[in-house]
């Protein structure tokens, strides 16, 4: 067998049996250069320390202890009441606070399990004791979370920036857009829904009210700022950007809204540093993964096949999609993003297609994973805390992944709706 | 020594952060940059990775495809189970082993801002790597003599997020 084959079957057969991404990957490639190449095994240290050492990957757990001194500091109450300023009036006033709050705690947040799991917790009794049905709230919990990692800052922007080289700042830009985009197109599901089911309104608040909201969400709500306006003013780097985010988080939870205890502090390094450790690991085996690829030449490979085949990149994107949307039944999206991306990005080129539009377009993709059978995290969480069976929550979330597709097809062939803000600033 | 591994984990994590919030924090109030901060927070974060590599592997929390085992009886997840833990082992086994010839190699090379000797950032690798195959080993014993109470790595991830 020539390394590839023994690669490809290798990493499939590994995976199936249920090993970890990471260690699936790492064994078929050390297999692959045993027994199908002359290269002495050093190399496999080598391609999986070298890009470790890296510091754009750097704001990968700086935005998410970001996120984490966030969720457990109490924002996710405080964002609650502002989004009801603005939309609780509406029918099926809570569903709409829901995907308000998740708008605006995307700009804080960078993940969107996180999201799910903070908006969730709190949303969802409150949703079934207004006499929402589980389900319901449960499937709009997920499916609101999917804006996270598109609004900025996203952890996904990060991982596709730092592996493909391209400018983190105008993937954030790029994204904002499309997110609010995608909150709009919820909104709208949710409203119909609600109006069907005769959703009640919220009451609405006092302006006295109305103010103490406002300046009690305010800290909250100037981080986005803070992070977005610092990349783009050149202030400082996307990275440097996720450890203030992070500084700052930490300030506002322990000093202002206090509830974050310090004694909570370890245990979220701690999960901060797990994850950051089980995705960089995945990025270092994939980087192995993908060194042997193109020294058999795939990327080539697959560039001339494709083109042979189609020179339209309205064709090309429709394939990729699909291909995509199939995979997330599969797989799950970090080590799907991080697997395909340098695969895919000589076609990208190939094509002529912009890699910021590509890869808003690519991890809008990924996330839509996140929220439907078999594999969606986002399912198996909203599932749990609202006690809702798979069955009840996949019949209520179609309508919003439906929805969630049209805005995947817009952000694919109206490329300035995610270039447009990029281009403006600069960037 | 799991209670150590964590406590090193969280609090290079935490000078990570510190260290490139200083960067900025120079660079602007005090108007001189940093030449030491960007690298050493690179290096500390390689070893937060092989670190957090280890307590992972420990928690069982690395990333995987779950979709054929969940369809398999009980019975034969056990099996397969330890074929994987096997695997693990083998794998970071060697991971080990061409880590510290990597160590051993780079005892000679010096880093450009900090002047340390590489070989202290490479060699987070064999030892985050050895200690996962340490971690897998007790796993593997304890469950071959019966001791079965882990719990489904989906719930697990589940209380994890919250």
């Amino acid at each position: 067998m020539s390394a590839l084959e023994i690669l490809v079957f290798a990493f499939l057969t590994l995976l199936f049996l249920g090993i970890p991404v990471a260690i699936s990957m790492g064994i078929a490639s050390i297999a692959a250069i045993a027994f199908g190449t002359n290269l002495p095994m050093v190399v496999v240290g080598q391609r999986m320390l070298a890009i470790l050492d890296s510091f754009p990957f750097l704001a990968l757990p700086f935005f998410v202890a970001a996120g984490m001194f966030m969720d457990r500091g109490g924002i996710t109450r405080r964002l609650v009441d502002f989004a009801a300023i603005f939309v609780g009036r509406i029918t099926g006033g809570l569903a709409q606070v829901l995907i308000g709050t998740n708008l605006v705690m995307s700009g804080v947040s960078g993940a969107a399990t996180a999201d799910c799991a903070a908006t969730g917790s709190v949303l969802i009794p409150a949703m079934t004791r207004a006499g929402y049905s589980a389900a319901f709230a449960s499937a709009l919990t997920a499916a609101a979370a999917t804006v996270g990692p598109i609004i900025p800052p996203s952890i996904m922007f990060v991982i596709y920036g730092a592996i493909t080289n391209v400018s983190i700042g105008s993937l954030f830009l790029g994204g904002v857009v499309p997110g609010l985009l995608m909150g709009l197109y919820l909104m709208v599901a949710a409203y119909v829904i609600s109006k069907r089911r005769g959703y009640p309104k919220m009451l609405t608040p006092s302006g006295r009210e109305m103010t103490r909201i406002t300046v009690d969400a305010l800290p909250a709500l100037i981080m986005p700022v803070i992070v977005l306006g610092g990349i783009v003013g050149g202030v400082f780097t996307p990275t440097e950007a996720g450890a203030v985010a992070a500084a700052y988080c930490f300030f506002i939870s322990t000093c202002i809204y206090r509830d974050l205890k310090l004694s909570d502090v370890p245990s979220l390094l701690l999960s901060t540093g797990i994850l950051t450790a089980t995705v960089m690991l995945i990025v270092s085996a994939a980087s192995l993964v993908g060194w042997i690829l193109a020294r058999e030449r795939v990327p080539d490979l697959l560039v001339n096949s494709f083109t042979n085949w189609t020179s339209s990149p309205i064709v090309f994107l429709a394939c990729i999609n699909i291909f995509l949307l199939l995979l997330g039944f599969f797989f799950e999206a970090v080590s799907l993003l991080i697997l395909v991306t340098p695969v895919i990005m000589p076609l990208v080129y190939t094509f002529g297609i912009d890699p910021v539009h590509f890869g808003v377009m690519m991890v809008l993709n990924l996330t839509l994973a996140l929220i439907h059978p078999p594999i969606g995290m986002n399912m198996f969480i909203v599932c749990a805390i609202g006690k809702v069976s798979v069955r009840d929550y996949t019949r209520e979330v179609i309508p919003f992944l439906i929805v969630l597709i049209f805005a995947l097809i817009c952000v694919i062939y109206i490329p300035s709706l995610v270039l447009y803000l990029p281009h403006l600033l600069g960037s | 020594m799991n209670a150590g591994a964590e406590l090193v984990l969280w609090i290079l994590v935490a000078l990570t952060i510190i260290v490139t919030f200083i960067q900025v924090i120079f660079r602007y109030g005090l108007d001189s940059s940093l030449s030491w901060s960007e690298e050493l927070a690179r290096y500390l974060f390689v070893w937060v990775i092989f670190l957090g590599t280890s307590v992972a592997t420990r928690r069982r929390q690395h990333i995987f495809v779950e979709i054929l085992v969940a369809l398999l009886p009980d019975a034969r997840r056990v099996w397969i189970d330890s074929l994987g833990t096997i695997v693990c082992i083998i794998f970071f086994a060697i991971f080990a082993y061409v880590g510290w010839a990597l160590t051993l190699n780079a005892w000679q090379q010096y880093s450009t801002a900090l002047d340390i000797r590489i070989a202290w950032v490479y060699a987070a690798a064999p030892l985050g790597a050895g200690l996962s195959v340490l971690h897998l080993l007790v796993g593997l014993l304890q469950r071959l003599c019966g001791d079965n109470n882990r719990s489904s790595p989906t719930i697990t991830a589940i209380e994890n997020v919250e």
